[in-house]
């Protein structure tokens, strides 16, 4: 038996806790595993804290963790890791997602990887939620040079050290997968099938679209730019000034060379604010480029999978654990 | 006790790897210092790892270190460096191009109180048209606007005083201005005439489509070297330009207004170019502040004075070329 930590993120969504607890702890023991699960509310739920205070209570693998107020989903995976002790983790949703009885699977796969997360295959959902998440996966991959073809599920296996590496910001622990790939983990991407229970009748609400889109940006942004801010916005801007400073000289040289009246046309006013728009953007990229080489030696620029020399092979000392002031 | 360490950035050499190090270990046959090859993988998808392995595990002068994913050559760059003993180090590239026998002569005249000895390639072994020409401009660029007038920048053939690499920051693809950057730490450069052969096995993996990404890189270069202890000057300075066009355009609506006939395009210009100004120099107050709050010295300063010497001669003499 080989004990695993598991982080539950609990934010709105949930099954019953209870008979899921019940269901999971069978189906991974049954595997070769022995589980604890640890809950994390985020923010006030009421009902799923009663649930969990009472299963916390009454069975030794569930410990309950209540955030304060709500962080967000990333906040809540981070307070959960902080007591966990296993070298290999597991994070599940406080729903039934894929098959119960396929969990172990998950875990077996993390033998040869870092990294294990879950393309729901054959899925139930209904066209309108598939269209949906193919949008999404599509957009992911086009920004984030993602190779996962579900971000959507949130069913993940990992060892310890994708979780003490990888940056994570706000509501982005959908995006582990994508992050960690980045930072040089290994993923791969086992199908399960998908619960029948979570196919499709959710909808969202539109603020729940606008947050997705938000953090594709962030991550396009995050494994693109962070080292070299002016290369994303040097050409935006350098354009746009170049644009505005042809647009000034043809103004210039038709009002005083052809006589061409100015007063009726926006030309004039156009160029400068392209000029001016140009400038800004240039500069915020300059900043930027500045922030990063006022913190660049304290920056990762690379992980060292072995050190391989004459006489015993040995793994690269560990890192110092990341502290995570959202978790706190 | 290590003194020299040979950081060897390799991305696809598997052909390359077992010749390398033979004819590093042949051409230091005679120098009486300590030498380490750390071999640094940065990524490969052929059989560079297994092969360069089985190297590291049979001799003791020779490290592997591989890292997780392709970060690209700085970041290679800088795993060596930080894995390396010694107290000089020479960085080579992993093709072959550049002569191991050329490293006593880097590592002698780095000893003679330089702290960086940048090689350049006499006679280069490349194609004109895709890489001499291209390099030949980019050097001149990057000597003008960095202030630091390096013949050949992307010759990977240097030698460095660890001491003084550790206070230089290296990361994104900032190996090519590795001399400009360590200029800023008051680094003492100097350059040496190397050799250079053509390429034997394997694929060139540069070509000419960085060029846009080398101008912005230097641009940011030119920022942080020149006003990385002073950023509102770099934006006052960016504020010039703007301020004297909405001058201008502003004191042409005047005169329109004194002749009784407003001018909205010059008035509407002028404002908002004086906006633009505002928002400069807002900007380089937030600068400052990044500055202040920087853990440490922004700029690390390791000597007192720098000083940019002109080529020393070379000993190795153009008979000695192969």
């Amino acid at each position: 038996m080989i004990d695993i930590d598991i982080i539950v993120p609990i934010t709105g969504r949930t099954d019953d806790l209870t008979a899921l607890h019940r269901l999971r702890g069978e189906a991974l023991r049954a595997a070769g595993y022995r589980p604890s699960f640890f809950y994390v509310i985020d923010g006030d739920l009421p009902q799923a804290r009663d649930t969990l205070t009472a299963l916390a209570r009454s069975r030794d693998d569930a410990s309950l963790i209540q955030l304060s107020r709500r962080f967000g989903e990333t906040a809540a995976v981070l307070a959960g890791f902080a007591s966990t002790k296993t070298e290999r983790l597991m994070i599940l949703p406080a729903f039934e997602q894929v098959e119960t009885a396929s969990l172990g699977r998950v875990l077996d796969a993390l033998a040869d990887s870092d990294f294990v997360t879950v393309r729901r295959s054959p899925r139930c959902d209904s066209a309108l939620r598939r269209g949906q998440s193919y949008i999404f996966e599509a957009l992911l991959r086009r920004v984030g040079n993602s190779q996962v073809r579900d971000p959507g599920c949130t069913v993940h296996a990992l060892k310890r050290t994708v979780l003490e590496e990888t940056p994570l910001y706000g509501e982005q622990h959908g995006f582990l997968p994508v992050l960690a790939a980045n930072v040089g983990f290994k993923v791969t991407e086992i199908d399960l099938p998908q619960a029948r229970r979570d196919a499709g009748r959710r909808v969202q609400p539109p603020r729940h679209y606008v947050h997705r889109l938000v953090d594709i940006l962030s991550v396009f942004f995050l494994t693109r730019f962070t080292r070299r801010p002016l290369r994303f916005f040097g050409p935006l801007g350098a354009a746009c000034t170049v644009a505005g400073l042809l647009g000034l000289a043809i103004v210039v040289v038709q009002r005083l060379a052809l006589g061409v009246p100015l007063a009726d046309r926006p030309a004039l006013i156009l160029s400068s604010l392209c000029v001016a728009v140009g400038l800004q953007v240039l500069a915020i990229g300059l900043i930027g480029e500045l922030i990063v080489f006022i913190n660049a030696r304290s920056m990762r620029q690379y992980r060292v999978r072995e050190v391989i020399e004459a006489g015993a092979e040995k793994q690269w000392p560990k890192p110092a654990l990341r502290t995570q002031a959202a978790a706190d | 006790m290590t003194e020299v360490s040979i950081v060897v950035p390799l991305y696809n050499e598997q052909d390359n790897v077992a010749r390398l190090c033979a004819a590093t270990h042949e051409a230091l046959v005679g120098m009486p210092r300590a030498y380490e090859i750390v071999l640094v993988d940065d990524g490969s998808s052929d059989d560079t790892v297994p092969v360069a392995a089985a190297i590291a595990r049979n001799d003791a002068r020779v490290r592997l270190v591989v890292l997780a994913r392709n970060s690209g050559q700085t970041a290679a760059m800088a795993a060596g460096m930080a894995h390396a003993r010694g107290q000089y180090l020479v960085t080579m590239d992993g093709d072959l191009q550049n002569d191991p026998r050329d490293i006593p002569l880097l590592v002698d005249t780095l000893e003679k109180d330089y702290d960086l000895v940048a090689g350049w390639r006499m006679k280069r072994q490349d194609k004109l048209v895709t890489r001499k020409i291209p390099s030949r401009v980019a050097n001149w660029l990057i000597g003008k606007i960095t202030g630091i007038p390096i013949r050949d920048n992307g010759c990977s053939l240097k030698a460095y005083r660890a001491s003084v690499m550790r206070h230089v920051p290296l990361y994104s693809e900032m190996h090519r201005f590795i001399p400009a950057m360590s200029s800023i730490a008051g680094a003492r450069i100097v350059q040496v005439p190397v050799r250079h052969h053509a390429r034997q096995f394997g694929q060139s993996k540069y070509g000419l489509s960085r060029i846009y990404k080398v101008l912005l890189d230097l641009i940011a270069i030119r920022l942080v070297v020149a006003y990385a202890n002073r950023p509102l000057v770099w934006f006052l300075k960016m504020a010039i330009a703007p301020a004297v066009l909405a001058a201008a355009f502003t004191a042409g609506g005047i005169v329109r207004a004194v002749g009784g006939e407003y001018s909205l395009p010059l008035f509407g210009s002028g404002l908002i170019l004086a906006l633009a100004v505002g928002f400069l120099l807002a900007l380089g107050s937030l600068g400052e502040l990044a500055k202040h709050f920087a853990r440490g010295d922004v700029v690390p300063l390791v000597t007192a004075s720098a000083k940019y010497s002109k080529p020393i001669p070379s000993p190795t003499d153009s008979k000695d070329q192969p």
